[in-house]
């Protein structure tokens, strides 16, 4: 698993699980947030 | 219902009717206003950064003293908080804008296109974004972690009260606020802007057309999942927000090969769900009149930056609206009776029939960009004069 992949697992796991229920919209989220990254 | 929420909704109507290609009770004016809104309102970038109530101050007083119906952005457009986080970004920090700084963004090999079409977002976030942002680069997996768990407060902070103020504008100012937070580039704008830089896809579109073209549709799913994840439900209010970059260095038939493919399946899909997509198209189209004449019809507000918008109406306005009209250049340097002019102009050519707005031809960015006494009497005369 590279790096990059481990972080959003971590993302997922320990922030976005927080106050995200389904899988779709952590997806959503996570897509979102490489875009904006990009955008930067 | 308060005298603000009817009058915002009169303003969504107002612009609605304008997109769906009919004439609405006046011609509807439209606040392209971003970073100008600081200098007007007396305050920089950095302080507006600091302290959001002031931000919203500022963007308030831009957006209010002027009869606008509908506008970009509540607050400063992009999330620089977060892009400093992440470890600088790419944006020009000497301006007072958000403008990209040129020549730092070929970041990715031409050798590396059949990576990207295989899985364009696994492909951005383990190679490009490594790549890009400091944080990403020195310490252990869990010392990344722990700088981007920050950044991710500051987007989830900056995603809160992007909301927040919204809602202030619709209840406290009865202005719609267009942006559904769905701020994107087309796949080409993409390349160009974010990972082969300006030289880099220039060549890739003469030396490998097909390998572009290929990556653009690959990258056209991710956006419409990317839109609809951020759009739950579909409004009159909100707007899918496109910026086109690439288009006006390219001849037409690049442009078919290219850029033209994902661009209209990407609107296409958006299209089909009832979103309307309010789109920039920056410097000069008149040689694509022929495709976007295409897109779908009563979806699109088209802002026109230097084409002649009655050329413009001409060829597109059976299918999508026309918005644009007044040079920042006369709205700066020109006089209030100038810009009368210009304005009666437009509304006596482009508003009978209706599928017309009228806005500045450009995005207020900065100072120069517009003087107050001006744009004051344009607007407040085009309520008058554009009425039916």
């Amino acid at each position: 698993m590279s790096d990059m992949e481990m972080i959003f697992k971590m993302a997922r796991e320990r922030i976005l699980s927080q106050f995200l229920n389904s899988d779709q919209e952590k997806d959503g989220v996570e897509l979102a947030l490489t875009l904006l990254m990009l955008y930067s | 219902m308060s005298d603000k929420l009817k009058l915002y909704d009169e303003r969504v109507k107002r612009l609605k009717d304008a997109i769906e290609l009919r004439e609405p009770d006046r011609v509807p004016i439209y606040g392209l206003v971003d970073n100008w809104a600081l200098s007007y309102y007396g305050i920089t970038l950095e302080e507006a950064l600091k302290d959001v109530e002031l931000e919203y101050k500022a963007y308030s007083k831009a957006l209010t003293d002027f009869p606008f119906d509908g506008a970009l952005a509540s607050r400063v457009t992009f999330p620089l908080n977060f892009v400093y986080s992440l470890g600088g970004g790419i944006f020009n920090n000497a301006t007072e804008t958000i403008q990209i700084a040129t020549g730092h963004s070929e970041i990715m090999a031409v050798e590396e296109y059949d990576e990207l079409i295989a899985d364009p977002m696994k492909f951005i976030r383990d190679k490009i974004l490594p790549r890009k942002h400091k944080i990403f680069q020195e310490g252990t997996v869990e010392e990344k972690f722990a700088k981007y768990a920050n950044s991710l407060s500051i987007f989830f902070q900056f995603g809160q009260t992007t909301k927040m103020l919204a809602e202030r504008f619709k209840t406290e100012h009865g202005l719609p606020i267009t942006n559904a937070g769905v701020n994107h580039f087309m796949p080409g704008d993409m390349i160009m802007d974010y990972l082969r830089d300006f030289k880099g896809i220039m060549r890739d579109i003469k030396k490998c057309p097909d390998k572009v073209a290929e990556a653009c549709m690959a990258m056209v799913d991710p956006m419409v999942k990317d839109t609809f994840g951020k759009m739950r439900t579909v409004s009159d209010d909100k707007y899918v927000h496109l910026y086109l970059h690439l288009p006006q260095f390219i001849r037409a038939k690049e442009f078919e090969k290219v850029y033209w493919p994902s661009f209209k399946k990407y609107v296409e899909a958006v299209a089909a769900r009832g979103v309307k997509i309010l789109i920039l198209f920056e410097k000069n189209w008149e040689h694509l009149y022929e495709y976007i004449q295409e897109l779908p019809k009563g979806s699109v507000i088209g802002f026109f930056e230097e084409d002649d918008l009655r050329k413009a109406k001409k060829a597109l306005g059976k299918t999508m609206c026309i918005a644009g009209g007044l040079k920042t250049n006369d709205l700066y340097y020109g006089t209030k009776e100038k810009c009368i002019e210009v304005a009666k102009g437009l509304i006596d050519d482009l508003a009978p029939g209706g599928g017309f707005v009228f806005a500045p031809d450009k995005v207020l960015a900065t100072k120069n960009d517009a003087k107050a006494e001006n744009l004051k009497a344009v607007t407040e005369f085009i309520v008058e004069y554009g009425s039916k």
